[in-house]
């Protein structure tokens, strides 16, 4: 199967400012997760993969086709399911009219075989029993779920999901990843996220943003063994660029050892932050 | 696309018929009928404020998306926005409906089968016309409202305008509704020609509905639904 989302030097500007400088990207089958501090230029990136949003230059293809084509950026539609970050759903439409607004969006015109799909994907996010309770007496996972059932109505060949797991508690998080994880079987999933978690347990592959451009490009376990040899526990804070306490009392430091210190495993997290470094240790700060 | 259309209207409609507004314009309606007369049937009294909350409505409808921010969610759809502002505009038919209900109750309770009703000693046959102007100014007023919530992005414009085009200083200048029975006529209620004033009301529907499609559309469709609007507009309002 060909590369679902090919960007070559793809750039977005928002008057003077640059979301995207020169984004080159391949994304084919699996899950693909999308990292990067608030600001990297994610939500640009999934906004054009989901064809909401024109690149100011450089090329972009999504399943084969130009989305600057009308006809092929409906065909494209046709074929993506999409869950903004934001996904705004009406709060006096119940969840089984919600998707079911969705569904007619997506086309599905008859009415038995759309309700038929809607039941399915609300069954499929574990919604079945609350189809018929309005979104605003739902909980904000909930919500969540929902507005994952909408994106996978009609199985898409490409699933873009911003941010999808904020919100969610833990039970749900695994929810979540039972369906995505069963979704990506023979399917492109791009997954933008905060959670490194998430990357670890879903992706086989991890995009890092920073500023607009891509810093990392690799497998989780890549992501993770890029701060192998920086990642230390130790009784004290002093010396790392990133520290913090840890639940059983113990300092984690990554970057320079403290005295004393001893090095560990390092997580995929801890090369996230690494890579980040000056702005992990703002957002940490904050 | 083709199917979408009518698939979606069906769901604005049913909202529509559920919608709290019309559900109190439909209560009011049911309110004012122990009180309607010869006079009132034909002057469409019990539909008024079930015409002023559709306006309300269709704003409302239209405008729904930007309020939820849900923009992004519906742009990726393969349905384009026009098809979403035709739905509602449809939808409005469905208020259109309830009040043609009312027309036709109130028409068979007061005037009956014969057509000819007694007013002040006299026998006086209205034109069934007459009656059919409220579902028709209800279906226009709503296509209005749908038009200025397209246009606007301030839901509480909605109410202001509401109050201003039905019942201020301006609503109280525009013939919404004519009497063709002088003798039904109160003192200075509008007389004319009830079928050319549906052609005016159905020229106020067209236009709102061009008008609310050119802001997503500026294809053939949308332009020559303006034009025949406008054509009906002005031939209702100079023959009425």
């Amino acid at each position: 199967m060909n590369d679902a989302i090919r960007l070559d030097g793809v750039t977005k500007a928002y008057g003077g400012t640059l979301a995207l400088a020169g984004v080159t990207l391949d994304v084919g089958e699996g899950i693909t997760g999308l990292l990067g501090p608030n600001g990297a230029g994610k939500t640009t990136l999934m906004r054009m993969a989901a064809t909401v949003l024109a690149p100011s230059g450089g090329s972009l293809r999504l399943l084969g086709r130009d989305p600057r084509d009308l006809a092929a950026r409906v065909e494209i539609r046709r074929r993506l399911g999409y869950m903004p970050q934001e996904p705004g759903m009406h709060r006096h439409f119940t969840a089984f009219e919600f998707v079911d607004y969705i569904a007619t969006l997506k086309e599905w015109t008859a009415r038995d075989g759309r309700h038929e799909e809607v039941r399915r994907v609300l069954r499929a996010v574990g919604l079945g029993d609350v189809a018929h309770r309005r979104i605003r007496a739902l909980s904000g996972g909930m919500r969540r779920r929902v507005a994952l059932a909408q994106a996978m109505l009609g199985s898409p060949e490409l699933l873009v999901l911003d941010e999808p797991t904020a919100g969610l508690d833990p039970q749900q998080r695994l929810r979540f990843r039972e369906v995505v994880s069963e979704l990506a079987e023979e399917r492109t999933v791009l997954l933008s996220t905060h959670q490194t978690e998430d990357v670890a347990a879903l992706c086989r592959r991890v995009v890092a943003l920073r500023e607009g451009s891509v810093t990392f490009d690799g497998t989780p376990r890549e992501l993770a063994e890029l701060a192998r040899g920086h990642v230390w526990t130790a009784d004290r804070r002093e010396g790392a660029a990133l520290s913090w306490r840890t639940g059983d009392g113990a300092h984690r430091h990554i970057g320079d050892p403290p005295r004393g210190a001893r090095l560990v495993e390092p997580t995929l997290e801890d090369g996230y932050l690494l890579l980040l470094g000056e702005t992990a240790t703002m957002e940490m700060a904050a | 696309m083709t199917g979408v259309l009518p698939a979606l209207a069906r769901i604005e409609a049913r909202r529509v018929v559920r919608h709290p507004g019309v559900l109190l314009g439909v209560l009011a309606a049911f309110a004012w009928l122990p009180a309607i007369d010869a006079e009132t049937v034909v002057a469409q009294d019990e539909i008024a404020v079930l015409g002023m909350l559709t306006f309300l409505v269709g704003f409302l409808n239209v405008d729904r998306v930007r309020r939820d921010g849900a923009d992004d969610l519906y742009a990726a759809a393969p349905s384009p926005r026009r098809v979403r502002t035709g739905a509602v505009l449809l939808s409005m038919l469905a208020a259109g409906a309830i009040a043609s209900l009312f027309a036709l109750v109130s028409w068979l309770v007061v005037v009956g089968l014969d057509g000819e009703v007694v007013h002040e000693g006299f026998a006086v046959r209205p034109s069934p016309l007459e009656a059919a102007q409220g579902p028709f100014l209800v279906t226009a007023i709503g296509a209005l409202g749908v038009f200025v919530g397209r246009w606007t992005a301030r839901p509480v414009l909605a109410p202001i305008l509401m109050v201003g085009l039905l019942v201020g200083p301006v609503g109280w200048n525009i013939p919404w509704i004519v009497n063709g029975t002088a003798a039904l006529a109160p003192g200075e209620w509008t007389l004319g020609d009830p079928a050319w004033h549906l052609v005016f009301l159905g020229g106020i529907g067209l236009v709102s509905a061009g008008l609310a499609l050119v802001r997503d559309s500026r294809r053939r469709g949308p332009v020559a639904l303006l034009a025949v609007g406008l054509v009906a507009l002005i031939a209702g309002a100079a023959l009425q």
